[in-house]
């Protein structure tokens, strides 16, 4: 079973010019993330790329199609069940980190384990750990705003995979850092990724980071052409 | 409890600033009805008590009817319910100084009559001056003496308005003996005490003569089936309430009671609808928080509950200190009364100033429960909002 799958996803767009009807964005796209692998998917500017990435993590709903997280078609869910499934099963990383700004780093990489309701003593372990594996021991107590970029996105990458969900979905991780951090936090979530035996979902328009995945496509003309690898399992 | 819920209603809690002012509100809203409660209440009851014990009696006994005789009563037939039975005689006179009047209603008691209850409710000042005349003494209140410009020792003259229409008008002088006051002027300058033989002289007629009954605290609450008892015993007796005896001043209690209550009221449906408008101002302040944490997993109903248990415990808090600090001024509010009544504030002659101070709690729970209702259904309409808040947002309207 696929841990997230695209079936014949079309996404249309009402114009926002008056009488310009709707604009297509997907058509008829079909994507398999593989357990384990990593899968970037490159694209000009607009192409929708980050659109694709919302649909593959019910985010927003596509127009036709489905999509299928563990084999359940999250259009089939009430908000609870599929705040659930995103929960327990993706963990999300943007190019803007998205942190809590209330929150400190800790709680921000806690928060999805004690959403799912798990017991607080485990969650402050389990997100200790990573902190530290990321070279952030020091400023577990340290709010988002008294963290430097790379610190917060390292930050957002943990709580990303918080909750070990089989599929992390980052659009554009490194969008936001300069250059060394940027080289830093794309090792740093790759290797995370691998040695976690997650799988990835990536959306970037840098070639470098994306030709390091496993898997890599190109979304041009709405629709995705392989550019490397292929579905192995 | 989720643990991320109370994290982050914690969290919201003591960071808001606009949460502090809504509980700094509530508080400031709640204490000054609560205090007003004790007032109102308090003071009704006191003035109550004034008229029961220095008026009426709980309850009177009269024999309006020839044939009947209020010497059949005895109350030893009602063990445990009667605290004392006095006769009094009265009637209505006109009281004329050297340069006022006043009309007042005078009262003939006996040496019993002024018993450790009604002691309570009123203060006596005695002339030491030995009577030499056969004059009879008076005891007026200091209201009265005030407005006729006596004091104790004067003489005033005093117009007898009789009590059997064959009768006519008859003066009499009476010697200034005692000054009363009871703290409530305007009972106390419609009184004035005489002794009970000389009264029935005054005031001949049967009607004129009738029993001052004061009941056992235990039957304070029960005085209509006291009535009822009574009625049922004595036979061509008349038997009525202090209420039923002051219809019109019973009457305007109630109603200012309820109109007072009523207000109080309002004003806590206002407050309870801005704790709704907090809770609104509050989503539209965390949207990004919002979407951020239904975009880790964050069903709907838990951003609610987060949102209504940041907003709903900053209310029950702030009603709480309210109820507190109104408790606190409201124990006070006999000192506090006092020191603006000394500062002239002339509004305050009207009322009470010197009562005990009873704190009404079901008063205060009907206030608190309508407060914490309302508060309950506005939140929870204003929270709906939340609905719309998808984690999409983040990447579009924001």
């Amino acid at each position: 079973m696929h841990p997230i799958e695209l079936i014949s996803i079309t996404k249309r767009f009402k114009a926002a010019e008056k009488g310009e009807g709707e604009i297509t964005i997907l058509q008829d796209v079909n994507l398999s993330i593989v357990q384990g692998q990593s899968t970037a998917i490159i694209g000009k500017s607009g192409s929708g790329k980050s659109t694709l990435l919302h649909i593959a993590g019910g985010l927003d709903s596509p127009s036709e199609g489905k999509v299928l997280c563990n084999g359940t078609d999250f259009s089939s869910l009430d908000d609870r069940r599929r705040s659930e499934l995103r929960n327990l099963h993706i963990g999300f990383i943007f190019q803007a980190n998205l942190l809590l700004e209330d929150f400190n780093a800790l709680e921000n990489v806690m928060a999805p384990a004690l959403i799912a309701g798990r017991k607080a003593s485990e969650c402050r372990e389990r997100a200790v750990s990573l902190l530290e594996r990321l070279g952030l021991g020091e400023r577990l107590n340290h709010l988002p705003g008294q963290l430097s970029g790379g610190e917060k996105q390292r930050v957002a990458i943990c709580r990303a995979l918080m909750n070990e969900p089989e599929v992390i979905l980052a659009d554009e991780p490194t969008g936001a850092l300069d250059e060394d951090n940027a080289a830093e936090v794309e090792n740093l979530l790759l290797d995370l990724v691998r040695e976690e035996g997650r799988s990835l979902l990536l959306v970037t328009h840098n070639q470098d980071f994306a030709f390091k995945c496993d898997n890599v496509y190109m979304l041009k003309n709405h629709n995705l052409s392989l550019e490397q690898g292929g579905e192995t399992e | 409890m989720n643990r991320f819920v109370s994290l982050w209603s914690r969290k919201r809690i003591l960071k808001r600033g606009r949460l502090t002012s809504c509980l700094v509100l509530i508080a400031l809203v709640m204490a000054p009805l609560v205090t007003a409660l004790i007032f109102s209440d308090s003071m009704m009851e006191g003035i109550t008590s004034k008229y029961i014990y220095l008026s009426d009696g709980h309850v009177q006994i009269g024999a309006p009817f020839a044939g009947s005789d209020i010497s059949d009563f005895d109350p030893n037939d009602y063990p445990g319910m009667i605290y004392s039975v006095d006769e009094v005689t009265s009637g209505y006179a006109l009281m004329y100084s050297a340069t006022e009047t006043s009309s007042v209603m005078l009262k003939g008691v006996g040496e019993g009559y002024f018993n450790e209850l009604r002691m309570d409710q009123i203060s006596f000042e005695h002339s030491t001056v030995e009577a030499t005349t056969a004059i009879k003494g008076i005891a007026i209140s200091r209201a009265t003496a005030k407005a006729l410009d006596v004091g104790l020792g004067d003489r005033v003259a005093l117009m007898i308005v009789p009590d059997d229409p064959d009768k006519v008008l008859r003066p009499v002088i009476m010697r200034i003996d005692s000054i009363f006051h009871s703290g409530y002027d305007q009972l106390d300058e419609l009184l004035a005490f005489v002794d009970l033989d000389y009264a029935k002289t005054l005031y001949s007629s049967q009607a004129s003569t009738n029993l001052e009954v004061l009941v056992t605290s235990e039957y304070m609450e029960k005085l209509d089936p006291l009535v009822e008892l009574i009625e049922e015993t004595e036979h061509g007796l008349d038997v009525t309430t202090w209420n039923q005896h002051n219809v019109s001043v019973y009457e305007n209690f109630i109603t200012s009671k309820q109109m007072i209550f009523i207000i109080l009221l309002l004003v806590v449906v206002v407050a309870a609808f801005y704790t709704a408008s907090v809770a609104q101002q509050m989503i539209q302040d965390d949207i990004s928080d919002i979407a951020i944490v239904k975009l880790i997993g964050s069903s709907d109903s838990l951003v609610k509950r987060s949102a209504f248990i940041s907003v709903y415990t900053v209310t029950v808090v702030g009603m709480l200190i309210g109820i507190v600090l109104g408790i606190i001024i409201g124990l006070n509010l006999g000192p506090i009364l006092t020191a603006l009544s000394n500062m002239g504030i002339q509004s305050l002659s009207f009322y009470l100033l010197d009562f005990d101070i009873t704190i009404p709690w079901l008063s205060i729970l009907v206030i608190s429960a309508c407060l914490l209702l309302i508060s309950y259904l506005s939140i929870q309409v204003s929270l709906m909002k939340t609905r719309r808040i998808t984690p999409i947002r983040l990447f579009t309207s924001l």
